[in-house]
């Protein structure tokens, strides 16, 4: 999957209509850019239920927001506000350590093959590792745009990735 | 060409590894060995389930719609500054003031209703009371016990300033006290973290809410719960055992022929809602 497809710029009739908080204008734009909020969200949240209180909480900030939008380029801004509530969430949880060096237990049996148990296991993984695997992985970033969003250097997130997928291969081939 | 070779190679790739794309070494060792052979399969099996379990199902995508509209609803958006609103309200002020000193005389007098209800309901569903329909539902219908609810959308109950459950789906339920009897269909159930403590009654059990998000279905002889997110405490009605369900698990109950009295009766004297001829429900507008 890779969201650098949506790259939609509105044109300036529509950021009016925007601007006015009209529903329909409203409802394309969720259309438009509700699976990439999402997918951000899982990634950096770790699992969908999260992800999907936090896309209906953008959208949200995001509406409240509309009457000073800036221009059609809404990507962009919906990821900020994406980054930034996620990030927010996970301060307020504290409940995972970051810490690289966390043991990871690997699972007893073989990981089930379906994406949604997979997400699972994959959410296990420390938080420094899970959001630099999935934003390569998902959407295809280069570890230039990863280190804008996680601020770490692009060698470490390189030998992170490498290391998160050894553990995940592992786990699948039992 | 070694096993040991081919996974250090393996350990640095951090793309998928095209079986076209592969050093002639690497492919030759890969023919035979099915060990290798393996680890390059689930390398690349990784790269084909994480984008599609993250990815937005049409469903999921609905329903975050229909909770964004009703959000948006209920917040009022306020962009008039406070001192602007109050003094272009001051000669309102003080009629106001007087009516509501007269309205605190007049609700002193008035005996409480112990029966008066404290939650209130809103969305898709159309709800009953002393066996007639009540049509056109307004917003916020304060709800008794012993009204009936039959869901067919989104349908909020909400109490207090802050919780609520967002219910979604064909079912029938029963209001009480903190509790609402769910007599047949199946529905979603979204509790707020604050509802904890809210009860729902099925025929076989009962289930406490500790803050979660639950698909409840009942067929004619069997009831099952599932936990989405969270957790909830039941209890079988016929044996009073219990536990807990946590986020994935599914319980299963069926009718078996020792029913427990309590719940047979519940059900057996209150027949389903039947529908009657009457227009549709009036649908709250967009």
């Amino acid at each position: 999957m890779n969201h650098s497809s949506v790259d939609k710029v509105y044109d300036a009739e529509f950021v009016t209509k925007l601007r006015r908080r009209e529903q329909s204008a409203f409802k394309k734009m969720f259309d438009d850019f509700a699976g990439l909020v999402f997918s951000r969200a899982v990634i950096i949240l770790g699992d969908a239920a999260s992800a999907e209180d936090a896309t209906q909480e953008v959208f949200y900030k995001a509406y409240r927001s509309l009457p000073v939008l800036k221009d059609g380029r809404v990507k962009p801004w919906l990821l900020t506000i994406t980054r930034n509530h996620c990030f927010d969430e996970i301060r307020k949880r504290k409940c995972r350590p970051i810490c690289v060096n966390q043991p990871y237990e690997p699972p007893d049996k073989k990981v089930v093959e379906t994406p949604s148990a997979f997400l699972e296991e994959v959410s296990r993984l420390p938080e420094e590792m899970r959001i630099p695997l999935m934003l390569k992985v998902v959407e295809g970033l280069k570890y230039k745009e990863i280190a804008q969003i996680v601020d770490k250097a692009e060698g470490t997130l390189r030998n992170l990735v490498c290391k998160s997928l050894k553990i995940l291969r592992k786990g699948l081939e039992k | 060409m070694t096993c040991e070779k081919f996974l250090n190679w393996l350990s640095q790739k951090d793309s998928f590894c095209s079986m076209d794309e592969l050093p002639e070494a690497i492919s030759l060792h890969l023919n035979s060995c099915r060990r290798c052979q393996k680890a390059l399969e689930a390398h690349n099996s990784v790269f084909k389930m994480l984008p599609d379990a993250v990815r937005l199902s049409k469903e999921t995508k609905q329903r975050i719609f229909a909770k964004l509209k009703t959000q948006i609803g209920q917040k009022t958006d306020d962009t008039k500054p406070f001192f602007a609103t109050l003094i272009s309200f001051m000669p309102q002020l003080g009629i106001a003031f007087v009516f509501i000193i007269a309205l605190l005389i007049a609700f002193s007098a008035i005996k409480p209703d112990e029966n008066r209800g404290t939650n209130f309901i809103s969305g898709q569903c159309s709800v009953y009371r002393e066996g007639k329909r009540i049509h056109f539902l307004p917003d916020n219908l304060p709800l008794f016990s012993g009204d009936r609810i039959k869901t067919s959308g989104l349908t909020t109950v909400a109490w207090g300033a802050k919780d609520q459950i967002n219910i979604t789906g064909s079912a029938q339920f029963i209001v009480g006290h903190n509790q609402l009897t769910m007599s047949s269909g199946k529905a979603r159930m979204e509790f707020t973290s604050s509802a904890e403590g809210y009860e729902i009654v099925l025929r076989e059990s009962i289930i406490k809410i500790v803050g979660t998000i639950i698909i409840i279905e009942i067929t004619q002889n069997n009831e099952s719960i599932t936990v989405e997110r969270g957790k909830i405490q039941w209890r079988g009605l016929e044996t009073n055992k219990r536990g807990y369900l946590s986020s994935g698990e599914t319980i299963r109950f069926s009718s078996g022929t020792n029913m427990n009295d309590k719940a047979e009766k519940n059900r057996s004297e209150q027949p389903d809602i039947q529908e009657p001829e009457t227009t549709s429900d009036p649908i709250l507008p967009d």
